[in-house]
């Protein structure tokens, strides 16, 4: 009695304390998303069907933008993992003081609006920009690179936005491991390149898995770096879901878009999930 | 028949910064000999031992390995095993990975890993946890894989570095067995370091008692526990009572001390000729003190007479506090003698051989 009593009153307390977050999800997440869900399942005439999400297979034009927000993230989940590695591995070996230093650099940047950074990218990368113009009268080239408004713009700025959450995610599971690591390794007969590949590398999975995972789906739904830096030219599914929604009005198709966004990205990061989640790695970094 | 000399430690010095950490160090050890650097933290014995294993550099001197000049000479290609604090095993391989990693790097042949990792888990008695992960072990399996490790690759020199400091102490007496049976069974060439005094006396064919950055003796554990070199030597190994005193007189190579407690004692001076009238401080270890009724007759032994202040129960022994004088002295009693069964304010006599004595100028450090 008494304790089927105390956790009546554990329940009542719990939910009390998460009502007010609850009421907020419920009234700005959860209701929207119905009622975003029930337009995808609208035809023309309001009636339910499929007909939204069966155009989207069937035509090329939406798989094809579907194929290359896909191919982006991923080119920038590994623009992040080569460039943003050396970065943590170098806060984990520094001082705390460098280290703070070093995380308010690479945070630094993003505490101006991501329009205004990718209008300095802009900047930089275009026709008459820094590096074309530096290029051209070293000789190196005679007519302007195409940096911008390409699918190696798009990746370029969504790198330079996420990359932050690679770098962290990444440094926090190199400061776990054990430094004496290297030093067994190094007496055992390991050079530092196979100290990498055999310590350090698959000892910072966690991070690699968290910070892809969360580059991946944040470059999966990415609109501004893409609208700015892709132009017409490299059209991403948040973009074309935006234009159908404020656009040509066809909320329905926009809606079926932007479910189409949401499934698929969850499907990739559960996938990438399971791969790299194997027995083995349950075992050595679970509890 | 004098074995050969596998590693020799030339005048090592190593500073950091302003600071020297390491001395002065030369040291030869003979081929299968096990020498402890025994110390207190700060002391410089993990410093020597970091550079003969190739992590520091020395600023200067040599060390020479099986013959080989070893100064600039990478960790990796050293051919040491090593056994660490922490262990160190690595998380993500199970425990035959790890012990195999080493000759992985050494590229000997699969069949040929997998005999030699079973050999050495025999060898250090675990043959069963060969595919369970370093967590799945206990602190004392973790240390024995990692000494399996470090063996498994037939190192020229084996580094421990206070292998036993993470385990308590029921496990850390048990894996010191261990290790001197290994020892003993592989006859590998073994630096030990450690700051526990019975550690070292223990596993050690010799000891290098070091303070501050400096030697202050290199010996047996017989020579460091009854020769002591220094004051400091005596004072870190084992309990002693200090008696701080002036020599009186010296004659025939005996000191008479008046001690500042207020009662006089023989000693001898060990070849030191201190002349009468220079302050030293006199040591007498608690197991060499005697307990005796008041009044008991010393003969030619130093005697005080003296009062229980309070008696400690040890176990296989009890620790008596004895006043003498304004001095109190520990007094080591048998529990199973009549001794144990004294009282405070008991009156006793103490009463100690002068060769117990020993003397130091009072100049020295202490431990």
């Amino acid at each position: 009695m008494t304790a089927s009593r105390k956790v009546w009153r554990a329940l009542r307390n719990a939910l009390l304390l998460l009502a007010p977050a609850l009421v907020v999800l419920l009234v700005a997440f959860i209701i929207p998303m119905l009622y975003m869900f029930l337009l995808s399942l609208q035809d023309p005439n309001g009636q339910l069907s499929l007909g939204n999400y069966l155009r989207l297979f069937r035509d090329p034009y939406y798989l094809g933008i579907l194929w290359r927000t896909v191919k982006l993230s991923l080119y920038t989940v590994l623009a992040c993992l080569v460039f943003g590695y050396p970065v943590a591995m170098f806060m984990a070996r520094s001082s705390g003081r460098v280290r703070g230093i070093v995380t308010f650099l690479i945070i630094a940047p993003h505490l101006i609006s991501v329009v205004i950074r990718n209008f300095g990218w802009v900047v930089i990368l275009g026709e008459k920009g820094w590096i074309n113009s530096l290029l051209m009268n070293l000789g190196v080239i005679d007519r302007p690179l195409k940096l911008l408004y390409n699918e190696l713009g798009v990746v370029i700025g969504l790198t330079d936005a996420y990359i932050v959450y690679m770098v962290l995610a990444l440094a926090t599971s190199l400061y776990a491991i054990d430094t004496s690591l290297y030093k067994a390794a190094g007496i055992l007969g390991a050079s530092s390149v196979r100290k990498f590949f055999s310590i350090t590398l698959p000892l910072s999975l966690p991070g690699i898995l968290a910070g892809s995972t969360l580059v991946f789906s944040l470059s999966m739904s990415a609109y501004v770096t893409p609208a700015l830096m892709g132009g017409t030219a490299v059209k991403m599914l948040p973009v074309i879901t935006y234009e159908n929604i404020m656009i040509t009005l066809n909320w329905p198709l926009g809606a079926a878009l932007a479910f189409l966004l949401l499934g698929s990205t969850y499907a990739l990061v559960t996938l990438f999930t399971k791969l790299v989640e194997t027995r083995r790695y349950k075992e050595v970094f679970s509890g | 028949m004098s074995k050969s000399i596998d590693v020799e430690l030339k005048q090592v010095r190593k500073t950091f910064g302003s600071n020297v950490v390491v001395d002065n160090f030369s040291l030869q050890i003979r081929e299968g000999e096990c020498v402890s650097f025994l110390g207190p933290s700060g002391c410089g014995k993990t410093t020597t031992l970091n550079m003969i294993a190739g992590f520091l550099e020395p600023d200067s001197g040599e060390i020479w390995i099986k013959g080989k000049r070893m100064n600039g000479v990478p960790s990796n290609k050293r051919e040491l095993g090593m056994v660490f604090q922490t262990y160190s095993l690595f998380p993500h391989m199970t425990v035959a990975e790890n012990v195999a990693y080493g000759l992985k790097l050494r590229k000997v042949p699969k069949a040929e890993i997998k005999r030699r990792v079973s050999k050495v888990l025999e060898l250090v008695k675990l043959p069963h946890v060969a595919d369970r992960y370093p967590k799945q072990l206990s602190g004392g399996q973790r240390q024995r894989i990692a000494i399996a490790r470090a063996l498994v690759i037939e190192p020229s020199l084996l580094l421990l570095d206070e292998p036993l400091s993470n385990l308590d102490a029921k496990l850390r007496e048990e894996l010191r067995e261990e290790i001197k049976r290994l020892h003993l069974e592989t006859g590998v060439t073994t630096i030990f370091v450690t700051h526990d005094q019975e550690e070292a006396l223990y596993l050690s064919d010799r000891i290098v008692v070091m303070s501050s950055g400096k030697v202050e003796q290199i010996g047996t554990p017989l020579e460091i526990y009854n020769q002591p070199a220094t004051e400091f030597v005596h004072t870190f190994i084992g309990k002693s009572n200090k008696l701080p005193a002036a020599v009186e007189s010296a004659a025939d190579g005996v000191l008479t001390l008046r001690a500042a407690a207020g009662f006089t004692m023989k000693a001898p001076d060990r070849g030191r000729s201190l002349p009468a009238g220079s302050a030293v401080n006199a040591y007498v270890r608690p197991e060499k003190l005697r307990l005796a009724a008041p009044g008991a007759d010393a003969g030619e032994a130093n005697s005080v007479p003296g009062r229980v202040r309070q008696l400690s129960f040890l176990g296989a022994f009890a620790e008596c506090e004895v006043e003498a004088g304004s001095a109190r002295l520990t007094v080591r009693v048998q529990t199973a003698g009549e001794h144990a069964r004294l009282s405070p304010g008991d009156p006793v006599t103490l009463i100690w051989e002068p060769e117990d004595v020993f003397v130091f100028s009072g100049e020295g450090r202490t431990a």
